[in-house]
């Protein structure tokens, strides 16, 4: 037989109702909240990258002048091999996000 | 799908983080939502701080859902959050400003000897309740943890912030102060 335990009969209370609908809805409704957000966050985050390594690329391209890379803090030194973008442009990979956007915050199929 | 309510915290929450439906948060959220009340209101002891606090653990906790590493029990979790929270909104008040914060309790009357679990555990649990309503809200706070929640030393010390042996002290003083409350409130059972 189980020993008695009186503590696990203490302080037993419900909830009341308006309380159970509103802090399920809340938590719901924030929940969807911060997920849309990282979904937009990394919509421009992609976009952004994407805009800045198509500018240098095109610079890159056209022969950018001293005075340009200056302006933009950009190095005047050619790139090295494995700083240059992939050819599609893409900034980011997998390994990259992993530590702050979890699988769990991709929006549903 | 039929045999949905025999699944563990963890299988539930396992498939709310692999398909993020609807159904899984709302069966997380009614196993818990009793529990975390009672909880806040034990400590709070005030109806809408409470309630406010229901809205903002809950918050805190599904929006921390991936975070959760399973190496504990997820009820573990839940009650880690639900008295870090409370015992935060009581430190902002002024009378429990110092909450946790000395190993300095008044022992002035309390004897040092082991009070055996059973002499707490059998007290019949209305009076119990009053009995720890009757003793300082950090005492009441280690008691809880310990002998409602079934939590380790260790998660005790890590959500109220003291070493395991501070811990140990502490609720044998609890201990001791619970009993001796006891005897005061009911000397016809003793």
């Amino acid at each position: 037989m189980e020993d008695q335990n009186n503590f696990k009969k203490v302080y037993e209370k419900e909830a009341p109702e308006k309380l159970r609908e509103h802090s399920l809805k809340n938590a719901q409704g924030s929940v969807k909240t911060v997920r849309s957000f990282f979904d937009v966050l990394d919509l421009y985050i992609s976009k952004f990258f994407g805009a800045i390594i198509h500018t240098f690329k095109d610079n890159s391209n056209s022969g950018i002048s001293a005075n340009n890379g200056l302006a933009f803090g950009i190095s005047q030194e050619a790139p090295d091999e494995e700083d240059k973008a992939e050819p599609d442009g893409k900034f980011l990979d997998e390994s990259d996000t992993e530590d702050w956007y979890s699988d769990s915050d991709a929006p549903k199929e | 799908m039929g045999n949905i309510k025999k699944l563990t915290d963890e299988e539930i929450l396992t498939l709310y983080l692999e398909k993020q439906s609807d159904t899984y948060f709302q069966m997380l959220h009614s196993r818990y939502i009793n529990k975390v009340y009672s909880k806040a209101i034990s400590l709070l002891k005030d109806e809408a701080m409470a309630e406010d606090a229901v809205q903002e653990i809950f918050l805190k906790i599904f929006l921390n859902l991936s975070k959760f590493t399973f190496r504990s029990k997820f009820s573990t979790w839940v009650y880690s959050i639900t008295y870090n929270y409370c015992i935060d909104l009581l430190r902002k008040q002024k009378k429990h400003k110092k909450l946790f914060a000395s190993d300095n309790d008044d022992l002035s009357n309390v004897k040092e000897e082991e009070v055996e679990d059973k002499a707490l555990l059998e007290i019949e649990f209305n009076k119990l309740g009053e009995v720890l309503d009757n003793i300082p809200v950090e005492d009441k706070t280690v008691l809880l943890m310990k002998y409602k929640d079934d939590m380790g030393i260790r998660d005790i010390s890590k959500i109220v912030g003291k070493s395991e042996s501070a811990i140990k002290m502490k609720i044998k003083r609890a201990k001791a102060k619970a009993q001796k409350t006891y005897k005061k409130l009911f000397p016809s059972e003793y």
